[in-house]
């Protein structure tokens, strides 16, 4: 099973010591020779021939584990790349793209922020116009400058400077936001596996940490808090898997656009709910460096405002719902999907 | 199980969204918040068990329609969205007929899930005592065995629409064992119009009086309206719950309140309504979870619990959203929406009270999620 197959190549992630070029590179060659960075690439090309499904079950994983490794920008990458029929250029791939909505403003020499920049052999550079085309472009670092950054977990989001003229067009996509859309799915996947260590680690330490003669859990108020935890972590998987169901039956990232905000607006509040009553449970020792728990704690604090903020989906479904009138009140939407994934009224899912 | 293909599951929404247009605009009701408590409406009710809507898993030679759990989720979520009128059938339809169909007598069977089925006979549920709220089993009801059933005393409170229903489902305690508290329930199905037994309506502060108390005075309760087993009775409330707790109306209650909010709210409150909507779509689909499962037979407590915990906290959150909201409309709020507020806000305390108060939720997830997980 694919989760097996995760879990044993991420077992010896200690995400408390972070790697010194910033990727850990050990578990980037393993998720690489086992085609996970090249899910969604058909199998004519080199690719796994796999579904947006099997891509949410290793971000589910790499999340948990809180490896140091850009998972979903390569693989998004890789997707895009082979998806203009170009050639995957070798080694670590990450992605970055501006002048959408919701990204930077298209720069001329440098890229702020970029995921795993310095870790990178390539940067693909998705450059939107507006007409909401996008401009691919790949960023060699072997011509690069980095000055490095961080987020609040401590993961590399670099700014790579390039020479003007220094990057290779390789083709343009026709929609923007159906990448945008993928990269904010993908995210929410990473925030789920986070949320499940985080739920497990909690659960585990309630039950055995002692005071006052009992473990924390006899506690009620202890309890509680370890139960929001559990709560606010299935609420955010329920959501999650039904995004992964829906994104793999359709064609177009676009029609889902509303559940991949509500994806996002959910997780981005199940993670905060979750990093304070997990720390709250923990005690002092929980924000130490040396307990694991800080390290994926801060990467729910860090990544429910990535790829899009928790406040801009969340605002972007709120004026969906609002703006289209009649087939997009919330019950519509919530109801427009079968339990096989296909929107069963037109115009729901258009932006 | 018979297998529902998506073609005829969105036939079918479609079919109820109609229907509720129609009566809507026939003026036969309009949507109110906590629909499937404060809305009773036989009239209602009996419309929609003549359009087979009610009793729609039940064998059909009991008046049901031998149509997949799926079907009745998806007529039942249609109707609380619309804030439909659905109080006086509710409880028959949810729990009653499933636990007769599960351990009543075929002669039970016969007399009870046809009218059910019809939307004509209406059911309360007699569970909480004065003394007996979360802790269920320290009730003190006592069934006393006598010639041909038995003799009952005891006072049964926060019934439901009593005072509109023609039996009451008690749980009584049938022995006084020493040991498990769990032992010695039973439930019997004692006629509300059974002699020595008065029923009080108690008023809320919405104003509604759908509470009631029942006092059983020496009530004979015979033979054959015992439920089950002696001393069965835990086991059958504990299964009843899983129904209650986890079904769309722990998330709805106030969805009406939501749907005209959409309609008037401007853009400032966006991030609140896009939250909201976003927790409703989860909810939802833990819904459907706890759904399938219970039908599969692989119920998890936890999870029932879980739904009813974070569904009636949003149920409040919508209240929430609605006073911001308003305070950023223009041109005000419509009546209808003020109407929409004020139901809601008076329900609101009750919302995560009933069904299992959150706070013992709570202590049941931490308790079965440790045993079955970790």
């Amino acid at each position: 099973m694919l989760e097996d197959v995760v879990r044993a190549i991420l077992a010896d992630v200690d995400p408390r010591t972070p790697p010194e070029d910033g990727a850990d590179r050990h578990v980037w060659q393993n998720l690489t020779d086992s085609g996970l960075s090249v899910l969604l690439v058909p199998e004519s090309v080199g690719g796994s021939g796999a579904s947006v499904r099997e891509l949410a079950v290793v971000l589910r994983g790499v999340g948990a584990a809180a490896a140091s490794v850009p998972i979903s920008e390569a693989n998004l990458a890789a997707t895009v790349l082979a998806g203009l029929g170009a050639d995957l250029p070798g080694g670590l791939l990450t992605l970055t793209i501006t002048g959408d909505a919701l990204g930077r403003p298209n720069p001329q020499t440098g890229l702020d922020a970029v995921p795993y920049g310095r870790a990178a052999d390539h940067v693909v550079w998705v450059r939107a116009s507006d007409d909401g085309h996008g401009r691919v472009l790949i960023v060699p670092m072997t011509a690069a400058s980095i000055e490095e950054g961080t987020n609040l977990a401590g993961e590399p989001r670099d700014h790579v400077g390039f020479p003007v003229g220094g990057v290779e067009e390789v083709g343009s996509i026709r929609s923007v936001w159906d990448l945008r859309l993928q990269l904010a799915a993908c995210r929410a996947w990473l925030i789920v596996g986070a949320l499940e260590r985080v739920r497990d680690l909690t659960v585990a330490y309630a039950h055995e940490r002692e005071q006052f003669g009992r473990p924390l859990s006899r506690f009620q108020a202890v309890q509680q808090l370890m139960v929001e935890t559990i709560v606010v972590t299935q609420v955010a998987r329920a959501i999650t898997d039904e995004l992964a169901d829906v994104l793999a039956s359709i064609d177009e990232p676009a029609e889902a656009a509303p559940l991949v905000a509500a994806a996002r607006a959910t997780v981005g509040r199940s993670a905060t709910v979750a990093a304070r009553c997990a720390h709250q449970v923990h005690g002092a020792i929980g924000f130490t460096m040396e307990h694991p728990l800080q390290a994926s704690t801060r990467r729910l604090m860090a990544w429910r405002d990535e790829d899009g903020t928790q406040a801009d989906w969340s605002r972007w479904l709120g004026r969906h719902v609002r703006s289209s009138s009649g087939p997009a009140a919330p019950w519509r939407l919530i109801t427009a999907w079968t339990p096989d994934g296909i929107a069963v009224e037109a115009g729901v899912g258009s932006s | 199980m018979s297998t529902v293909d998506k073609a005829s599951l969105a036939s079918l929404r479609a079919e109820v969204r109609e229907f509720l247009r129609a009566e809507r605009e026939a003026g036969n009701y309009r949507p109110i918040c906590d629909c499937w408590l404060e809305g009773h409406d036989a009239d209602f009710s009996r419309k929609l068990g003549a359009r087979g809507w009610l009793g729609m898993t039940w064998p059909r030679r009991y008046g049901g329609h031998e149509r997949s759990s799926l079907e009745r989720f998806v007529v039942t979520e249609e109707l609380l969205a619309a804030g439909a009128p659905v109080a006086a059938h509710w409880v028959a339809d949810r729990q009653t007929g499933p636990l007769l169909l599960r351990y009543g007598t075929e002669d039970q069977k016969q007399r009870y899930l046809p009218g059910i089925a019809a939307g004509e006979l209406y059911v309360a549920i007699g569970m909480s005592e004065p003394d007996s709220g979360s802790d269920l089993a320290s009730i003190r009801s006592y069934a006393e065995r006598t010639v041909g059933g038995w003799v009952v005393n005891g006072t049964k409170v926060w019934t439901s629409h009593a005072h509109r229903s023609d039996v009451l489902v008690a749980l009584v305690r049938t022995s006084r064992s020493e040991g498990d508290r769990h032992a010695g329930l039973s439930q019997l199905l004692i006629p509300l119009d059974a002699d020595g037994v008065t029923v009080s309506p108690i008023e809320v502060m919405t104003g509604e009086a759908h509470f009631a108390e029942v006092a059983l005075s020496d009530v004979f309760v015979p033979e054959s309206q015992l439920v089950g087993q002696v001393g069965d009775g835990w086991r059958q409330v504990t299964s009843e719950l899983a129904y209650e707790r986890s079904g769309p109306e722990r998330f709805m209650s106030t969805y009406p309140l939501l749907e005209v909010l959409v309609e008037e709210a401007g853009e400032p409150t966006d991030g609140e309504i896009g939250a909201v909507t976003g927790q409703m779509w989860a909810l939802h689909l833990l819904s459907e979870e706890v759904n399938r499962s219970i039908q599969a037979g692989t119920a998890d407590p936890a999870l029932p619990a879980l739904v009813k915990d974070a569904g009636t906290r949003l149920e409040n959150e919508i209240i929430e959203v609605a006073r911001e909201c308003m305070a950023c409309l223009p041109g005000g709020p419509s009546l209808e929406l003020i109407r929409l507020f004020r139901e809601a806000q008076l329900a609101a305390p009750a919302f995560t009270l009933r069904g299992g108060t959150n706070e013992i939720l709570r202590t049941i997830i931490a308790k079965s999620w440790g045993r079955t997980r970790v």
